[in-house]
């Protein structure tokens, strides 16, 4: 008795199969899908319980990260950014006035920061000739104090009449010396003066215009 | 000449003729004067000793004569063994070292001064040096092994000028 039904179970499931398999060959998909409402199906759908339905970390576990990247090329991405144009969109002084300066100055430890730097190292770096050729004295004497403390610790007439004989020798001196190298024709380095009176540069270098001019 | 110093050392460069020029002739001035002076106190005393009148110029010539070249010896050799400087020298700011720039010795300075009428007895032939040498060195320098150069720095004169300006405005301008 219970060959038959199983009999008629199997008859039937052919029967079926058939059926579909010719309903299906025989449907037009492209017809039936045009007719179908699709946004009325979206609607029907409930997306937070298919949502909810997904395992998102057994996905993201599934995913090879690795050979994913490296299927990249990420030059050719980088080749099809416009740098300029999206610096040009960037509005800096904008970004700045959001930057609270101070209290980045306010965070940083100054004491620290200088304990840090080797202040020999640096002063062997500064060249202190340079930064004395640098100062400009007359000026220094001039406008400060310094000359005031200079004139009176050191003010004489004597030394003054002095100054000025010797000045007037050295202009004349210097005029002398000037017409003598342009009858005798000398050009170029002449020595100056004795050469441990003075650096080798000078002693041997051309005449310095000194004196008057 | 214009009125603008140039504010540049000129301590250790070879001196110019007009300044030794100039330093010779008051160096001439003041060994001269002195010499008077001494001969005059002299005579003076040795007229006091003698009660009449002696002049050492007209009674004692040779002696003069004598005092003369000695007198004039002392006082470029010492003067330039001391600090290689005489007072005309220091006066316009020269001084007196080797041809190397070292000091002068002793031995240099008598030997300059035994030499310095050699360049100036044949019409100052030997002078001709100090216009036309780049080094400006005269017979007596070259045989002495010395040279002459400024010892006065300009630089400080000029800010001292400065200094005095800022402190009295409207005084006259450097030269």
């Amino acid at each position: 008795m219970s060959s038959t039904p199983r009999g008629l179970d199997k008859l039937a499931q052919g029967i079926a199969e058939q059926v579909v398999r010719r309903v299906v060959s025989a449907l037009d998909v492209n017809a039936l899908m045009h007719q179908v409402d699709v946004d009325e199906l979206m609607d029907r759908i409930d997306v937070e319980a298919v949502a909810e339905r997904i395992d998102v970390d057994a996905i993201v576990r599934s995913v090879d990260v690795d050979a994913m990247m490296a299927r990249v090329d990420v030059e050719a991405i980088v080749e099809r950014v416009d740098v300029d144009a999206l610096v040009d969109r960037v509005d800096v002084a904008k970004i700045i006035e959001r930057v609270d300066v101070q209290a980045i100055v306010d965070r940083i430890d100054v004491d620290a920061l200088v304990a840090r730097i080797d202040l020999d190292a640096l002063l062997t770096r500064v060249s202190i000739e340079d930064l004395i050729d640098r100062v400009d004295v007359d000026a220094l004497v001039s406008r400060t104090e310094l000359g005031s403390i200079i004139a009176r610790s050191t003010t004489s007439v004597l030394t003054e009449g002095l100054d000025l004989i010797r000045s007037q020798g050295v202009g004349l001196d210097d005029f002398t010396n000037r017409w003598v190298n342009r009858i005798l024709r000398r050009k170029g380095e002449l020595p100056a003066g004795p050469p441990l009176l003075l650096p080798a540069a000078l002693a041997a270098g051309p005449q310095p215009e000194v004196g008057s001019s | 000449m214009s009125d603008r110093l140039v504010a540049t050392s000129r301590q250790g460069n070879y001196a110019g003729g007009v300044s030794r020029l100039a330093a010779f002739a008051a160096d001439v001035g003041l060994a001269w004067a002195s010499l008077l002076i001494l001969m005059g106190m002299a005579s003076m005393a040795l007229s006091l000793a003698s009660s009449h009148s002696v002049s050492l110029y007209h009674d004692w010539r040779i002696v003069t004569d004598v005092s003369v070249v000695v007198w004039f010896f002392a006082y470029f050799s010492y003067q330039w063994t001391l600090g290689g400087k005489t007072l005309g020298m220091a006066i316009f700011g020269l001084r007196v070292v080797t041809a190397d720039g070292a000091p002068i010795s002793g031995r240099a300075a008598v030997v300059r001064t035994l030499t310095l009428p050699l360049s100036i007895v044949p019409a100052c032939l030997g002078l001709v040096g100090i216009i036309l040498r780049v080094d400006h060195r005269a017979w007596h320098d070259r045989f002495a092994r010395t040279c002459v150069v400024y010892d006065w720095d300009a630089r400080a004169a000029r800010l001292l000028w400065l200094a005095r300006q800022q402190e009295h405005p409207g005084t006259r301008r450097h030269p």
